[in-house]
């Protein structure tokens, strides 16, 4: 348990010391809403309706940044062989990477929740419980996204390999979140929340206990 | 002759067998007209893909299970991924024509359809995947975790799909077809069926004798420049 | 005891075969020192015995276990070939993660970065640092567990006279060590030529 906190103080030390990484998120997120704003016509009604579609775009797209550097520090400075020679469960190794995106990403979306809701004529009273959403969502969404970020890494073009592989694969986390933060944003008719809520937790726990059993095999050489 | 040898020919007979009986036995469907007859491929090209992913996933489990072993089954997996893109491709194409004489569209996103997309882009990105990084023990192993998390996803994705498109009642697309099926068409479509399942096994050995020979190719001429 | 015992190692990538039927045996208290050409295979074979590397075929075993037990690397020290120092930290800050990783206390990984002529307190980042420095904070890692065995890969890389001097010194006092180097090391010496190793 304590090396888990020494990985996470490792890495706020060595990559999260710059605020300026957040607010360049923050910044290439909005850059993301106001593009997808003038995708609707001038005079469209239907702004709320896509409130939830566009944050949920904004999220993916932010997080495929965010999770390109999860290994960053460990590939610039060649750590990975002293991690992977130390008494250092892999497994704590994972746990580590997807914490520190989910603080990331969770702090960019407690941040977006409010301005799609401005943007996009969203409800306030719904803003609370979809930033919850938007967190369930993003978990599921790091706990793949670090193992394929790791697959992707020596591959030619992991730029690209990385989304290719997991837009596909999270389809049912982009429909459950986008479904419940409509819900939320745009009072959406959801004739079974419960439902929404089940996707959203069975897939968290199947993308971060895959991954758990399956790290190890990446992560060698 | 080898039994190996009369398989291919099985194949061929079973498929030519199979057109004959879809274009002259079976009697034309009395709602949509001659277009029905694409099922006969249609849905035989269903099964197969879904084999076909299955033996992937089963393979790259036992490339990370049997690691001594892990060249053979990486090549069974990605055979089975290469057939399994193939026939999911014809799969939507002969789908989307269908839709399009039935329905009116060329696309419709019913549940069955987009999952299939669904599965098609998350084993496209498999091959992908295996396109852009060298060969060897890493990528047989990577492709491995991608395979299985590739199966362990898809129930989820026909889930959320399916809980998507009851969102919207009124909106899945109505599916024709007759209160009673005629003989000949069952029988049509169990020998179309077996014809394309032996195919499959057909292309399936020899795209993995196909790897088998570049790979003994590559360690011989690795071996080469120690006679210069 | 045998503190590394190594049997008929393959190592192959693709389809060169980098190490073959490699056999070794380190006593407890043994210092063994192999050298070898650039490409031999030397930090192949360091790899494989700090658990970096799976061996292709062969059997190996090291302080009596296999080398990706948690509990035989914490008794083990890998200087690797190149400083596994992260660029942002201090010195000092590597130094507590890394004992913090092995769970140890930090005091005798700063002992050593003092007696290598480097300070502690030092508030600059180790991308400031020389490749001299940072090779001294790397080997200072190594030891600060108080290994068993330490594995080193070139320790000697891009040191001065006055820094090799500190680290032979400093390495002498090792129980069990076992260095790939191109000169200049003591104990029994080895020499790694088509993947297998002769006495020099």
């Amino acid at each position: 348990m304590k090396r888990f906190g020494w990985l996470l103080w490792k890495d706020a030390v060595t990559e999260l010391r710059s605020f300026e990484r957040l607010s360049t998120l923050l910044l290439f997120a909005v850059a993301v809403l106001v593009t997808l704003h003038f995708s609707l016509p001038p005079e469209s009604t239907a702004r709320p309706k896509v409130a939830a579609g566009f944050l949920w775009a904004a999220l993916l797209f932010a997080s495929l940044l965010e999770l390109r550097r999860s290994f960053e520090s460990e590939r610039r400075d060649g750590t990975l062989d002293g991690l992977r020679a130390s008494p250092l469960d892999p497994s704590l190794l994972y746990a580590g990477k997807v914490a520190s995106s989910v603080v990331v990403l969770g702090v960019l979306a407690a941040m977006l929740v409010p301005l799609t809701a401005v943007f996009f004529s969203g409800r306030p009273s719904g803003i609370a419980p979809a930033i919850g959403v938007a967190l369930l969502g993003i978990l599921g969404l790091v706990a793949w996204g670090t193992l394929f970020a790791a697959v992707a890494a020596g591959t030619r073009g992991a730029e690209i390999v990385l989304p290719v592989l997991l837009f596909p694969l999270v389809v049912p986390q982009t429909i459950a979140c986008v479904r419940l933060l409509a819900y939320y944003l745009a009072g959406d008719k959801l004739s079974s929340l419960g439902t929404g809520y089940i996707l959203l937790g069975a897939f968290d726990v199947l993308s971060l206990g895959t991954s758990l059993l399956l790290f190890d095999y990446v992560l060698e050489e | 002759m080898k039994r190996s040898d009369s398989l291919p020919w099985l194949a061929v007979g079973g498929v030519m067998a199979a057109t004959l009986l879809a274009f002259l036995y079976a009697p034309t469907e009395q709602v949509q007209g001659n277009i029905q007859r694409i099922l006969y491929v249609h849905v035989p090209a269903a099964w197969l893909a879904y084999l076909a992913f299955i033996i992937v996933a089963v393979a790259s489990i036992l490339v990370l299970a049997r690691r001594h072993d892990w060249q053979r089954f990486d090549r069974i997996a990605s055979a089975s991924a290469e057939l399994g893109v193939v026939f999911t491709t014809i799969l939507l194409a002969l789908g989307s024509i269908w839709g399009r004489r039935v329905w009116g569209a060329w696309w419709v996103w019913d549940a069955r359809l987009t999952s299939t997309l669904v599965l098609w882009l998350i084993y496209i990105g498999y091959l992908v995947f295996r396109a852009m990084s060298p060969p060897g023990e890493r990528r047989a192993r990577l492709s491995a975790v991608i395979g299985i998390v590739g199966a362990v996803d898809i129930p989820v994705i026909h889930f959320a799909v399916t809980w998507w498109r009851t969102l919207h009642p009124g909106a899945i697309a109505p599916m024709p077809g007759g209160s009673t099926i005629p003989a000949a068409m069952t029988i049509t479509l169990l020998v179309s069926l077996v014809a394309f399942t032996v195919l499959f096994a057909v292309l399936l050995t020899t795209r993995i004798r196909l790897a088998e020979a570049a790979d003994r190719v590559e360690s011989l001429e690795a071996l080469e420049p120690a006679r210069v | 005891m045998t503190a590394v015992s190594v049997r008929s190692l393959d190592r192959r990538f693709g389809s060169t075969r980098v190490l073959r039927e490699l056999d070794l045996d380190v006593q407890d208290g043994e210092h063994i020192a192999i050298s070898g050409a650039n490409g031999s295979g030397k930090t192949t074979l360091l790899r494989v015995l700090s658990g970096l590397l799976r061996p292709t075929s062969g059997d190996v075993k090291v302080l009596g276990g296999a080398a990706d037990d948690p509990d035989i690397r914490a008794r083990i020290g890998v200087v690797g070939h190149t400083p596994a120092i992260y660029a942002r930290m201090t010195a000092s800050e590597n130094i507590r993660f890394w004992t913090g990783i092995y769970g140890v206390p930090p005091g005798r990984g700063h002992e050593v970065l003092q007696t290598l002529g480097l300070d502690p307190a030092d508030k600059r980042p180790a991308a400031s640092y020389s490749q001299g420095m940072r090779q001294r904070v790397s080997i200072a890692i190594a030891l600060s567990t108080s290994p068993t065995l330490v594995i080193a890969d070139e320790p000697f890389a891009g040191l001065d006279d006055a820094g090799s001097t500190a680290v032979a010194a400093l390495l002498r006092d090792v129980p069990t060590l076992v260095v790939a180097t191109h000169g200049g090391a003591d104990g029994r010496h080895l020499h790694l030529r088509d993947g297998r190793l002769t006495a020099a």
